[in-house]
């Protein structure tokens, strides 16, 4: 079988940056092709030139051996190059059928005018296709994450039909990243049921899914091919190391630091329950304890956190820091309590981007650093530095605006903001969400120091992996109730464990 | 039918029969009902365009600027070159309409200060062309005005013409490519970006389109009024915005549409006309359009868009 794209040797210079060396790259009819890589790995600048918003500097793209030249997004989709963004694309204030042609009404006018009937008969023809159940004139925003992804999905292969083009190529830029466990698998049976008529490829952090769906998998390195396996080769391992480029022969979450915590009961909540959200939640969290929280979207575990730093109020129920009864109806009492949070949107919730790194460490505590109505900015340059040795954040300096760091580095400043503070739990939201390989080591280091040192935390992991392999104790919610507690202090549960409570 | 249509619309009805009720003789008066549709028809068109322009998460302060200058200039035309007044006036519309745009999307100023400088221009136009007095229509240009000054019982031209552009553009924005782009703007502009839809020029055409109904409602104000005044349009433009908002469009976009504007028109009339006829003072006009603007942003905005507003 021939290859329906080929991508050779291509190359794209940033100014100051080399993001992608001589890059190969080819996709067979009906496959899904894996590409992973750590963040800056060249894998979005990749496909950003087969979606035509770069244009490469160097190589051949060929498609469907013909040589073309993508000039810009329009013409990707002309060519039948398809990309689903993580962001999506769709509109939640208009229909499913309206969404489907979206930017494409022109044959579907006459005289000016859309005529409603035909739009909906073709919409119908291609979700019946495809064998999707959806109500066409359903708003976008009535649908889930992944219905809304089906009609992206549709979309492109709808126009690839419209414009005649054989086995369109759609990219999927990281599809689950949202998605509960059920969906995964119930997308992940569409997708292999899909590619009789589409080739996918299929970016993501989440090597599982990586291992599961794709037929091949392609990593990148430091914008070099850095090897592709077939199906039947790849594991998880593998393409950790060669990602990394190092053997991760040290375990990954580095379980031999972790330490059973103190008998101390930094806090404890007694029969919490906000109506509609979760219900007579109890349990003590110790000091120098990881407590990870599993759970579905659903499960309540999102408002349970908000409760504990005040974002949302609970209904009925106490709140006990170390031992003494506390009301938490704010933010900034929770925090004047010792509870710090870390929001899984660092970009907008746990920094100040456009500030500098040392007014972001330092800006929960600026109150301290006065010295009459004006802040002692030696003080602030010398706890940024002392914090910045500390958690080894890599910044040439404490000046850096935020926005200039890599995620990894700009987690690390949301950490050293709390440690500062010198918060006694500190609650983490996906601490690790959209952080590469390397970073994510590092972050769990310093979240194993962090508890070696008192802190308690409590954590909502990305996978059930990552709160298995950190967590001394999880608790897993099922429809606001606490379904299961385990205990992971001496032997870890599996997964496997995890999801009889969670499902 | 959506929430802020349903309330929009009750509160029409309501107000129609509170003002019905409280003093018929007054309120159903012919003449009273003719100086409503009157009011009504000039602000509904000149708030047609506004609404594409708020549906696409912007604001244009030019119209107010745009009604002063406008009629100056269609009385001008029409004393010196009879019908072509019309078409001069409103290409003039549109095309200050469309320069609105370009500084807003080419130069990228936020469409409330780019419109804002415009709306000080176009009044600044207005007195230097006038000499800052209202300019009389010729008597022998009357007839030149039949269109819209002719009447059926109460009906007049200009009553007729509101009701045909909010036909034409209610199709415009339900069943054209057009109207649905405007939609998904406003909704999530880089979604319809990635969607390969010009952004850009949709946004000049909403704009347009403002300058556009601006130019049609002069009009329609100059055949009310027999004159050119170049001070005429200030306090039309609260009004003007109150007509989109009370509607149900909301100011972050995406949601609304010109059936809403033309229940906001009602709605703004019914109460000004409804503060005349239960005899108070007209000068309270201005609170309560204000008051109840600002009630009707509180229950329209879309605040998932705007975390935190400024």
């Amino acid at each position: 079988m021939k290859p329906v794209l080929i991508m050779e040797n291509i190359s794209k210079t940033f100014p100051g940056v080399r993001a992608l060396e001589g890059i190969n790259f080819e996709i067979f009819p009906n496959e899904i092709v894996g590409l992973v890589g750590e963040n800056g790995a060249g894998k979005s600048t990749l496909m950003k030139i087969l979606a035509g918003v770069y244009q490469c500097d160097q190589g051949e793209i060929t498609l469907r051996d013909q040589k073309v030249q993508v000039k810009n997004p329009q013409e990707a989709r002309t060519l039948g190059i398809g990309m689903v963004f993580q962001e999506q694309a769709v509109l939640s204030n208009m229909m499913v059928y309206e969404n489907i042609f979206l930017g494409r009404e022109k044959i579907f006018t006459y005289n000016g005018l859309l005529n409603r009937r035909t739009m909906l008969k073709e919409a119908k023809k291609i979700l019946q296709e495809i064998g999707i159940d959806l109500s066409l004139q359903a708003y976008l925003h009535e649908l889930n994450f992944m219905e809304r992804q089906m009609i992206e999905i549709a979309r492109n292969i709808w126009l690839a039909r419209q414009i005649q083009v054989e086995n369109p190529i759609i990219i999927l830029d990281e599809p689950t990243t949202v998605l509960e466990e059920e969906e995964i698998k119930r997308l992940f049976a569409k997708l292999r049921e899909l590619k009789r008529k589409v080739s996918f490829i299929y970016i993501s952090h989440r090597l599982k899914e990586i291992v599961e769906l794709c037929d091949r998998v392609y990593v990148l390195k430091d914008g070099k091919n850095a090897g592709c396996f077939l199906k039947n080769d790849v594991t998880e391992e593998l393409l950790r190391s060669k990602m990394v480029g190092r053997e991760l022969q040290e375990e990954y979450y580095l379980v031999s630091k972790q330490r059973k915590p103190t008998d101390k009961v930094v806090l404890e909540i007694r029969d919490c329950t906000k109506t509609g959200s979760f219900y007579n939640i109890s349990f003590k969290l110790l000091q120098g304890e990881i407590l990870s929280i599993c759970g579905t979207v659903g499960s309540g575990k999102e408002e349970l956190c908000k409760a504990l730093y005040g974002e949302t109020k609970l209904t009925s129920g106490t709140i006990l820091i170390e031992g003494k009864p506390e009301s938490i109806n704010l933010p900034s009492q929770a925090f004047s309590l010792g509870i710090g949070y870390i929001s899984e949107d660092r970009r907008n919730e746990g920094l100040v981007l456009h500030l500098p790194v040392f007014e972001n460490i330092t800006l929960p505590i600026i109150h301290r650093l006065q010295k009459g109505f004006l802040i002692k900015r030696e003080e602030q340059f010398k706890l940024t530095r002392e914090m910045m040795a500390k958690l080894q954040i890599k910044a040439p300096s404490p000046l850096v605006l935020c926005f200039n760091l890599s995620g990894g580095n700009q987690q690390k400043v949301v950490i050293a903001k709390w440690l500062l503070s010198n918060v006694k739990v500190l609650i983490m939201s996906h601490p690790t969400r959209g952080v590469d390989v390397g970073a994510k080591h590092e972050i769990y280091g310093l979240i194993r120091e962090l508890a070696e040192n008192g802190m308690a935390m409590i954590i909502m992991g990305d996978s059930f992996e990552e709160d298995i392999g950190l967590a001394n104790r999880i608790i897993v919610m099922k429809d606001g109730k606490i379904s299961g507690i385990l205990d992971a202090n001496i032997s870890k549960p599996t997964p496997s464990d995890l999801i009889q409570y969670v499902v | 039918m959506d929430k802020g249509r349903l309330l929009a619309l009750s509160v029409v009805i309501v107000l129609f029969f509170a003002l019905a009720i409280s003093n018929p003789g007054a309120f159903l008066s012919g003449y009273n009902i003719g100086t409503l549709l009157d009011y009504a028809a000039t602000y509904f068109i000149a708030a047609i365009g506004l609404t594409f322009v708020i549906m696409v998460g912007s604001i244009d302060l030019s119209i107010g600027g745009m009604l002063s200058l406008l009629t100056v200039i269609f009385v001008l035309t029409l004393n010196s070159f009879g019908f072509l007044a019309y078409i001069i006036t409103i290409s003039l519309g549109f095309l200050l309409g469309t320069i609105n745009g370009l500084v807003f999307t080419r130069l990228k100023i936020p469409s409330f200060i780019g419109t804002f400088g415009a709306s000080g221009v176009f009044a600044s136009l207005a007195l230097i062309i006038s000499g800052g007095r209202p300019i009389g229509l010729r008597s022998q240009a009357f007839s030149l005005l039949s269109p819209l000054t002719f009447e059926i019982g109460i009906i007049k031209g200009s009553h007729i013409l509101a009701f045909i552009l909010f036909g034409i553009f209610f199709l415009i924005q339900n069943s054209t490519p057009f109207g649905k782009y405007v939609a998904a703007i406003g909704n999530s502009e880089r979604a319809t970006l990635l969607s390969g839809i010009n952004v850009d020029r949709n946004k000049i055409f909403c704009f347009a389109l403002s300058g556009l109904s601006a130019a049609l409602a002069s009009i329609v104000l100059v055949s009310r009024m027999l004159s050119g005044d170049p001070t005429i349009g200030t306090p039309y433009q609260l009004q003007i915005i109150a007509t989109v908002v009370v509607g149900g469009t909301a100011l972050t976009g995406g949601v609304g549409g010109i059936f809403n504007t033309l229940l906001g028109t009602l709605i703004i009339t019914l109460v000004g006309n409804g503060l005349y006829v239960i005899g108070i003072d007209v000068y309270y006009q201005m609170i309560i359009t204000g008051i109840i603007t600002m009630v009707a942003v509180i229950l329209t905005l879309d605040r998932t868009k705007i975390k935190i507003v400024k």
